[in-house]
Order: structure tokens, then sequence, then C-alpha cells
């Protein structure tokens, strides 16, 4: 076999070079990134909780769409009040712990669960064949006098198409005035901002950008008229500021926001927008956007407060589950080093706590009263597929009676298996992907 | 879940065990040491939030290397094309026929060349990685790496020889790989 001289010569000078690297300082590195990684899976964490507003927000404006084909508008409506009792006393029943799983056991157990319907949840996003990401969403009624033809799939389903340069989207929100959209952006990998994360109002046929450079969870008013988000001001000075856009009507223009050391968006109730300074400290914005009207508490409220659970932190920074029970009553379920919550109805919410040991528990939230344990099934445990995964990594693409959880294998994160979890019945089956899906990104 | 503790002490051990080829490779792909730094703590964080989802420890390395690539990729993709400052490093005595001369000269090349073909040339003649072996690093089909090294070493073979003032003291022939 003849030997090519420019293929040795690049084996001798990558060599060559290689060698004059001195391996970097263990402590250096590691100094380097842990603070970095502790932040990511804090933030991580904080954010499955605080998708719980959004979900409380999603179920509160979901009849918007559906009725604006009739030219009535936007009804704006509260999420219930309670059904259960306030003032019945919490229980706690911690369910016997299933066997831990390996990621390539849980991989398994997954593709044996029964096959479900395929994911036809109320909206998503995708991943096409071409390496697009799109959004998808249910059935809309054209708006009178509308002469803009969506594109639809097979199912009647609204397609609309992310620009290039789109990674994933982490939020979907209805509004009066279509979806808001929160993306990242491809060429992210990592760290805790994305400069080019983008926040689009999705309308029938197209995407409109809104603001670039979003930092956590948006937020939309009580009438799904206006949307607030934290955006990065200064990316080297890591300076944030809160903004607000108006969607009915459309402004997607509004003043630069003032640049805050840390700020992070919780949700925005009738009391205004709630916020999050770096301390833990909540603040409450009027209703338009004025000065603080005086809450200043050592709280940090992550779900809406139509759902009464809260999540408070704790001076030694340990979380606590906390439900209203009573008019000025609160009482704490549970506390652990991490929580989270995902709203599946007004009267429902599933909860993990991980303890102090990093052991992590998976409630049932009944009511506004009761946290009791989860149904465990005779043949697979579910519960033991789902609570494994990090952070348990729920999105807003199941529905309000199931948990869409992604399992990937874990040499190939770009395999994924979906399985839709009913929390309720203790039930697993699998969720494949509509036909001509890659992935679900969001 | 894994525990904050047991994940912290995983990550320092795979630190201790791997950094140091980690930089080196961090180094053939951008070519100069900060920037190498910069992308090996960008990359070792996603390791370190990825552990918990890696149970077989001897996948982690290539798992950083498969993290390394694509987020000097996505970089570049996201900063475009920069100078990249070339290192005053001490050169080794000669341990081959080539001279210090050739090697600083097609180190130069290397660093003009496209991030991909540069990362898929690093991957073939330092790592020794096999083309499918690139493909899965890079993401990427066969095809498409086969293409990246065709192309890079078809250009690293122009630019040498049409340059004569820093052709390389063994003229190499042209096409070869084409």
């Amino acid at each position: 076999m003849n030997r090519d001289p420019l293929t040795d010569l690049l084996r001798t000078t990558l060599s060559t070079h290689a060698d004059q690297v001195p391996a970097p300082d263990t402590d250096d590195v590691v100094d380097g990134v842990l603070p970095r990684g502790h932040r990511v899976l804090h933030r991580r964490r904080a954010a499955a909780g605080v998708g719980v507003g959004g979900v409380a927000v999603a179920l509160a404006t979901a009849g918007w769409l559906t009725t604006r084909g009739d030219g009535t508008g936007p009804t704006p409506t509260i999420a219930q009040s309670p059904s259960t009792s306030a003032t019945s006393t919490p229980t706690v029943t911690e369910r016997s712990q299933a066997p831990a799983l390996t990621e390539l056991e849980r991989w398994e157990l997954a593709q044996k669960l029964p096959v479900g319907r395929p994911i036809h949840s109320a909206w998503r996003a995708e991943r096409t064949a071409d390496w697009r990401v799109r959004v998808v969403l249910p059935y809309w009624d054209d708006p009178a006098g509308s002469s803009e033809t969506p594109t639809r799939d097979a199912a009647g389903n609204i397609l609309v198409t992310l620009p290039k340069g789109t990674g994933m989207v982490t939020q979907i929100i209805p509004t009066a005035a279509g979806y808001l959209v929160a993306s990242q952006s491809d060429s992210f990998t990592g760290g805790d901002m994305d400069p080019g994360a983008t926040l689009y109002l999705v309308t029938r046929t197209k995407a409109i950008p809104l603001l670039t450079g979003i930092h956590g969870p948006v937020a939309v008013n009580p009438t799904g008229e206006r949307v607030a988000a934290v955006v990065i001001v200064d990316e080297r000075a890591r300076t944030f500021g809160l903004v607000e856009r108006q969607l009915v009507p459309l402004q997607t223009h509004g003043p630069a926001p003032t640049p805050q050391d840390d700020v992070s968006l919780l949700l925005w109730s009738d009391e205004g927008q709630w916020t999050n300074s770096g301390d833990n400290w909540t603040f409450v914005r009027g209703p338009n956007g004025g000065e603080t009207i005086g809450r200043k508490v050592m709280k940090a409220v992550q779900v809406a407060p139509s759902m009464v659970y809260s999540v408070d932190r704790q001076p030694d920074g340990r979380q606590c589950i906390v439900v209203q029970s009573g008019p000025h009553d609160a009482t704490t379920l549970g506390c652990g080093q991490y929580v989270s919550l995902l709203a599946l109805s007004n009267a429902q919410a599933v909860v993990t706590v991980t303890d102090d040991s990093d052991v992590v528990s998976t409630y049932l939230a009944d009511g506004y009263s009761a946290l009791e344990s989860l149904t465990v099934p005779d043949a697979i445990d579910p519960v033991s597929l789902i609570e494994a995964v990090e952070e348990i990594e729920v999105n807003g693409a199941g529905d309000t009676y199931h948990v869409l959880v992604p399992i990937r294998h874990p040499d190939d994160p770009s395999r994924q298996v979906f399985v839709r979890w009913d929390p309720v019945a203790g039930t697993a089956e699998q969720a494949p992907l509509p036909d001509g899906v890659e992935q679900i990104v969001g | 879940m894994a525990s904050t503790h047991s994940r912290d002490r995983e990550f320092t051990a795979f630190v201790e065990r791997s950094a140091g080829a980690l930089r080196r490779y961090c180094l053939l792909l951008t070519g100069s040491l900060p920037a190498a730094d910069d992308l090996l703590q960008d990359a070792l964080l996603q390791v370190y939030l990825a552990l918990p989802r890696v149970d077989d420890l001897d996948l982690l390395e290539p798992y950083a290397r498969r993290t390394i690539t694509r987020t000097h990729i996505s970089r570049w993709r996201q900063w475009g094309r920069r100078e990249f400052p070339t290192e005053v490093v001490r050169e080794p005595e000669p341990v081959d026929d080539t001279t210090v001369e050739d090697r600083d000269e097609i180190w130069r090349l290397l660093q003009a060349l496209p991030p991909r073909q540069r990362t898929a040339i690093v991957l073939r003649f330092y790592e020794d990685l096999t083309e499918s072996d690139i493909a899965e690093t890079m993401g990427c089909s066969i095809g498409t790496v086969k293409s990246h090294l065709s192309r890079g070493l078809a250009r690293l073979r122009s630019d040498l020889t049409a340059d004569d003032s820093h052709s390389p003291s063994h003229p190499l022939p042209e096409g070869q790989l084409r």
C-alpha cells in the first residue's frame, strides 16, 4: 500500500502539537464546571415547578381560541375554585419505593409497554425529517373574514414551521392572539443563557418573533392579551430585564428593559406579575406594570395561586410543598432538596420530592389538601420508569389526564420512546410518534 | 436520580482521568489553548449534566468527545469564522523525517480549514477513528464524513503545492486522495 506523505505529515503534526498540551489542573477544571452545573440543575428543577404555572394558565385560557371563530372574542376565565374542602387535614402517604432501574432497563421496559395511540396532544413541537422544528396546534376555526389558509395535517391540526436555527421548544402557551412559543436556538449547547432563545407568537399561518434572548419561562396575563418575559440585557455582565408585549392588538416592540442582576418570572395573576429575585424574594408588580405593590415575602411561589400548591424555599435551601388549608392558613405537606409539580387538572398534580438523601418520591396531589400515594400496578411499575428520569422531564405534550415522559436510550439520547403515563390509574403505555416525525422537541 | 454529591465525585474522578486527553483534542480542533479550554469547560458541563444517564462510565469519554465535537461545530456556526491564533509552543526533537517547517505549515493550513473538515481530519488522523465512528461522533452520515475528509485533504494538498514558499520538504503527489 502506498503511504501518503500528506497523511503521514498530518499524523505527525497533530501528535506533535497534542503532545505539547499539558494536562489541565483538575481543581481548576472542576471549580469552573461544578458551579455552572449546579446552577443549571437548580434552574431545571425550578423550571419544572414554574412550568406548572404555565399549564395552569393554559387550562384557564384554553377556551379562548375556540371561541374566536364566532367573533365573540376572548372570554377570560379564572381557574376554578377548589372542589374539595380547603380545611381538611393534609395526609401524606409515601408509597413503597420501587427498585431502581438502570437507564438501559428503563429503556427496555418502556419498549415492552403496550402501544397506545400516537401522540396527538393539544399542542406540541416536532422535529421533521429535514431537521426543521414545527409546532402542531389543534384545529382552530378561521376568524371571520380571514383570507389566510393554514397548513394542516391529515388530522386537521395546524402546522407552523419555525425559522431555521430553532433547536427546540420550551413552552407553548395559548393566548387570545394565538400561541406563544418559546424556543431555544439550535446552536445552544448548554449553560444557563441562550442569546438566541426566541419567543414567537404563532398565528394560524406564521410565527412572528416577539423577543429574543428570553431567559426562563414567560407568563401571560389573565386575559391572555399581554405577555411578560425576562430577557438577557447583557450576556457578559449577566444582566437581565423584564419586558412586556401586548398581544391584542399586537405590538412587537417596546421600551428597553431596566437591567437587573437577577430576576425570574414566576407567573402573572390577577394580582400582577410575580417575579423572583436572585435572593429568593418574591415581588408582585401591579397589573399595569407599575411599582411593586407592597408584597415582599420570603416565599417563592412557583405555581399559579389557583392551584393553591406552592413551593417555599427555606433558609437552608430546602424546598417545601405548601397547600392552602384555610382562608389564611397554609400547611406544609413535605420538604425536600428539590420538589417539582405538574398540574394534571385544577384538582390534581403530580409532585416529586427529592429528600436530603436524594431519594425521589413521586406523589399524586389530589384536591387541595391531600397528598396521596400513587397506585403501583402489578406488572410493570410505571412510576419507577418515570421517577428515575432525571428531573422528571415532563413537558406540555400530555393532556390533563396523562403525562408524556420521554425515555432515552443511554447510549444515544436522540433515540426516544414516549411513555404515556396515567398517574391516577397507575397505567402506562407507549405513545408512538406520528408518521413523518423524527423527534418531539418541546 | 443520582445524588448531587455523588455526581460531583464521579465528575471529579472523570476529570482527573480524562481531562488531559480531552484538552489535547480540544486544542487540535480549535488551534489555541484559550479556545481549547473554553471548549473543554463547556463540553464538560454537558458531561456533568449527562452523568446520571450514563450507566457505563467507560462510555463517558466517547460521550465527551462527541460533545466537544458538536459544541465546536455549533460554536462556529453560531459565531462564524474567527481568527485562530497559533500557539507558540516548544517544538520537540524531530521524531521522523518531516521538518518543523513542514509541521508548522500544515498546522497553519489546518487552522484555515472549515471546522467540519478540520474535525474530520483530526478524528481520522489523530484519534484514528474509522469513518463510521467519525460519523457517529460528528452526528452526520458516513458519506458526509468521506466528503469532509476528501475535500479537507484536497484543500491541504492544493494549498501546500500552490505556495512554493511554504512547500514541505517532501512534495506531495497531486490528487492522491481525491
